[in-house]
């Protein structure tokens, strides 16, 4: 009885894996078959077929700027390894990728490189993505409950004081942990955008009348804050200095 | 000893017969240009000839001769090379006006023959043109090669003082240099001789001398109209001064000796600024190459050694030669098979003499041959704009195959050079790196995002477990108390239960089995009072507790007495009385009940 239902419930488990990644990997192997034969065009429309389907990871969109700069569409490789480097920031093709991309661009943009406080802690921080950290935040807060609960069960015996270290140890990873999730998702949330015209205006005021003087010129490639945005326009900010107004359909948003 | 003295007197006639430089006839006159009733010298100049010579003279037929010849020579070594020249001075008159030829002179020497340059001189009728020039003392003239050129396109520009020939002065010295912005100016330098000598001219009618001050070749750097300022030139000219009465009053001091030196006082000349038009380069069929040489150039190439071994060098030597802007020449790198170590190249520049845009550069590679085979250098050429043509030239120069022999191997192992470090692995091209071909995760983008929901159902969970652990212990010590208390209700049945073991060993006679029992009986009655474990009960712990519940010392007594009775009889057993132990049995009831009424 006892061995059927193990059985039962391998299958059930077996059928969800299944559902989630049969699609995804067929996809994926036929994609890069594409990209092998350099038929790069299906590559990239096989991949982005992944993405459409409600997928990604860091790998998918790494081969999409693959196939993208192959194909000489320089925007939207770009906007691809930057969305594959929230998923894989310490992958060493990735980075010489992004160098060997941006060899292209016109605009020289000085990349804001944050510096981490604590090596330790950028590296901890490279493990998770916006996915993985959120999962980890919560098994912590789980496991916040269980050492807690087993510390409320066996105050007074024995393993009370051991429990006590556990728990302490529990709400310092908890914390560590929550801290990942915030930043990561906070960076996640700012928004960026890759122009995709050979050469832009950037406006002082959301439309095109007189009223609007032209700022810069912004190129091909060249990535941007998006601060704020309307129904047609998006802010965009290189830094304190340089921020203007762009007409939607020109940037691509990452 | 001999054999010495004759190798010293060879090597001696040697340099006897290498240092005598060429051999050549030179005619000069002093002036070109002159009046009619002027006079001039003609000077018919031999170099390192000897003595012995036939010269045949120009016919001298539209001149008069007023003296000569003088006959003069003189011997110089200049670097090493000697210099022997004989001068025949003449000074003649011209017979008529308008232009007059004097034909070369031949110099035979032993069946060779020299012969000289042509002279042509202008002889004006005086006054001509007054009318036209204003005459001045002195001013200065700006000759350029050329007033419409390329960016690139050198050009020579003569400053020329004109004095009256009346006039007399001391060496001029410059008060300003002019700007030359836009251009990039590089001094002709003159010999002293050439700086400090007058030559009679006729300036627009006007006899004058003349000097030149400077010579400049400048490169134009941008298109567009150029102004060039003004040269600006101090000339000290001589002042008549008067004649200071000499403190001694004596005619004696009056001679020129004493009567002090010459005065001179400075006058400042100016020459017109020039305006110069400088085109751009166009723009039309400019080769990729093209780094700006400008001019008209011709490129060649030789090798020293078109078949050599393994690790060996050959030097590869372009010569680019025209008029031009050579010093301003780059020549693009010939491609070189990655065979070859290519050392950086040597320039030179040797330009012509007196002139900055004529010559050549040399370009010279040294290749060192590092693996076998045929290997051509090819790509030998130079992209530059003729300004002739007004168009975009490319001059190519020769391919050259060199066959490399030997084992390759020879290099890598003992014939590397001392302190010949190995070559970085060169990048042909770059391109990005290959495509994933597998992962470990794919994320369902549905679930991107933070939701309230999902926070609030993981925290619950967590709130939940640790309010079950909560009430979970709550329920446990709960129970346990209530263990406690059915086993204090429960204690006078047990023990009455226990007791009923003793009554059958009272009636069985069987004193030990009797003693055993009701020792268990007690012991256990009053564990279950106390909520304690059966085993390991002693009883002096169990008199402390009684004491400490507040029960009576007679009580307390009983209860040891029957204690230690049952406990000494069990170890060493009496004969049976059933007597003492029907007493014994209604003691320990009576203790139970007791105790149960002290222990509510």
């Amino acid at each position: 009885m006892k061995g059927h239902f193990m059985k039962i419930n391998t299958l059930v488990v077996l059928l969800l894996i299944m559902k989630v990644y049969s699609m995804p990997v067929t996809d994926f192997d036929q994609a890069n078959l594409f990209y092998e034969k350099g038929e790069y065009e299906k590559a990239a429309a096989a991949y982005e077929k992944i993405v459409s389907g409600g997928y990604e990871n860091g790998e998918v969109y790494y081969n999409l700027g693959s196939c993208y700069y192959k194909t000489g569409d320089i925007a939207n490789c770009i906007v691809n390894y930057e969305r594959s480097l929230k998923f894989m920031p310490e992958d060493t093709d990735l980075i010489e990728n992004i160098k060997i991309a941006r060899l292209s661009l016109v605009d020289k943009i000085e990349e804001q490189s944050e510096v981490p406080f604590f090596t330790l802690y950028s590296n901890f921080r490279s493990i998770f993505n916006i996915y993985t950290s959120e999962k980890a935040f919560y098994i912590s807060i789980i496991l916040l409950g269980i050492l807690f609960s087993l510390y409320i069960l066996f105050k007074n015996t024995g393993a009370g004081k051991f429990i006590l270290v556990l728990c302490a140890g529990g709400v310092l990873y908890s914390a560590v942990i929550s801290y990942t999730y915030y930043d990561i998702y906070s960076d996640n949330s700012r928004r960026f955008g890759v122009i995709d015209q050979d050469k832009v205006s950037v406006l002082s005021s959301p439309d095109e009348n007189v009223n609007s003087k032209e700022l810069f010129y912004l190129h091909r490639g060249s990535k941007a804050e998006i601060t704020r945005s309307n129904d047609m326009w998006f802010e965009l900010s290189l830094d304190e200095e340089k921020k203007g107004w762009v007409k939607k359909n020109s940037v691509i948003e990452i | 000893m001999y054999g010495s003295i004759r190798n010293i007197l060879a090597i001696l006639m040697l340099l006897n017969a290498g240092l005598y430089a060429q051999k050549s006839v030179k005619m000069s006159v002093s002036a070109s240009e002159m009046f009619k009733n002027d006079t001039f010298e003609l000077e018919i100049k031999l170099e390192n000839f000897d003595s012995d010579v036939n010269i045949q003279y120009p016919r001298f037929a539209d001149l008069a001769k007023i003296a000569g010849p003088y006959q003069s020579s003189s011997t110089s070594i200049i670097n090493g090379t000697m210099t022997k020249s004989v001068s025949l001075t003449y000074q003649f008159a011209p017979k008529k006006l308008g232009k007059i030829v004097i034909e070369p002179a031949v110099v035979t020497e032993g069946g060779a023959s020299y012969k000289s340059n042509e002279i042509a001189i202008t002889v004006f009728e005086q006054g001509q043109n007054t009318a036209a020039s204003q005459s001045r003392d002195m001013f200065i003239t700006a000759e350029l090669s050329s007033r419409n050129v390329y960016v690139g396109e050198m050009i020579k520009i003569d400053y020329i003082l004109y004095i009256k020939p009346e006039i007399r002065l001391s060496m001029p010295s410059l008060a300003e240099e002019p700007k030359f912005t836009n251009f990039v100016k590089e001094q002709e330098e003159f010999s002293r001789e050439k700086a400090s000598t007058l030559t009679q001219t006729v300036y627009k009618g006007q006899k004058y001398n003349m000097l030149p001050v400077r010579s400049y070749w400048l490169t134009p750097t941008s298109s567009g109209n150029k102004v060039i300022e003004p040269i600006t030139v101090k000339v000290p000219v001589e002042v008549k001064s008067k004649k200071r009465r000499s403190p001694f009053n004596d005619p004696f001091f009056d001679d020129d000796l004493f009567s002090g030196f010459t005065n001179y006082a400075d006058k400042t000349v100016l020459a017109d600024e020039i305006k110069i038009t400088v085109n751009p380069l166009p723009d039309a069929g400019r080769p990729s190459d093209f780094t700006g040489a400008v001019g008209s150039f011709n490129i060649n190439s030789t090798v020293d050694n078109d078949s050599i071994a393994v690790n060996d060098g050959i030097t590869l030597k372009v010569i680019i030669s025209g008029k031009g802007n050579l010093s301003d020449i780059a020549l693009s790198q010939p491609s070189i098979p990655k065979d070859f170590e290519v050392y950086d190249p040597k320039r030179t520049v040797q330009l012509d003499r007196n002139s900055k845009n004529s010559g050549k550069v040399i370009y010279e590679y040294l290749l060192l041959a590092r693996t076998p085979g045929e290997q051509l250098i090819n790509n030998i050429s130079l992209s530059y704009f003729d300004t002739k043509e007004k168009k975009y030239k490319t001059s190519i120069g020769k391919e050259h195959r060199i066959v490399v022999t030997g084992d390759a191997a020879a290099y890598a192992d003992s014939q590397r050079p001392a302190g010949y470090s190995r070559r970085d692995v060169e990048v042909l091209a770059s391109d990005i790196r290959y495509i994933k071909k597998n992962f470990e995760n794919i994320y369902d983008i549905s679930d991107k995002g933070f939701d309230p929901d999902r926070l609030g159902v993981n925290a619950g969970i967590s709130v939940l477990l640790m309010l079950s652990a909560f009430f979970g212990r709550l329920y446990i010590l709960k129970n346990l108390n209530d263990t406690a208390l059915s086993r204090r209700k429960k204690a006078v049945k047990n023990a009455n239960k226990r007791l009923k073991n003793s009554v059958k060993a009272l009636e069985a006679n069987d004193m030990l089995k009797f003693y055993k029992t009701l020792d268990e009986a007690l012991l256990k009655f009053i564990a279950d009072k106390f909520n304690i474990s059966h085993a390991g009960i002693i009883s002096d712990e169990i008199i402390a507790v009684l004491t400490e519940k507040g029960v009576e010392e007679t009580m307390r007594n009983d209860l040891s007495g029957l204690l230690m009775k049952s406990a000494s009889i069990q170890f060493a057993p009496s004969k049976p009385d059933s007597k003492e132990m029907a007493t014994d049995l209604e003691k320990a009831k009576n203790l139970m009940s007791g105790l149960n009424e002290r222990l509510k």
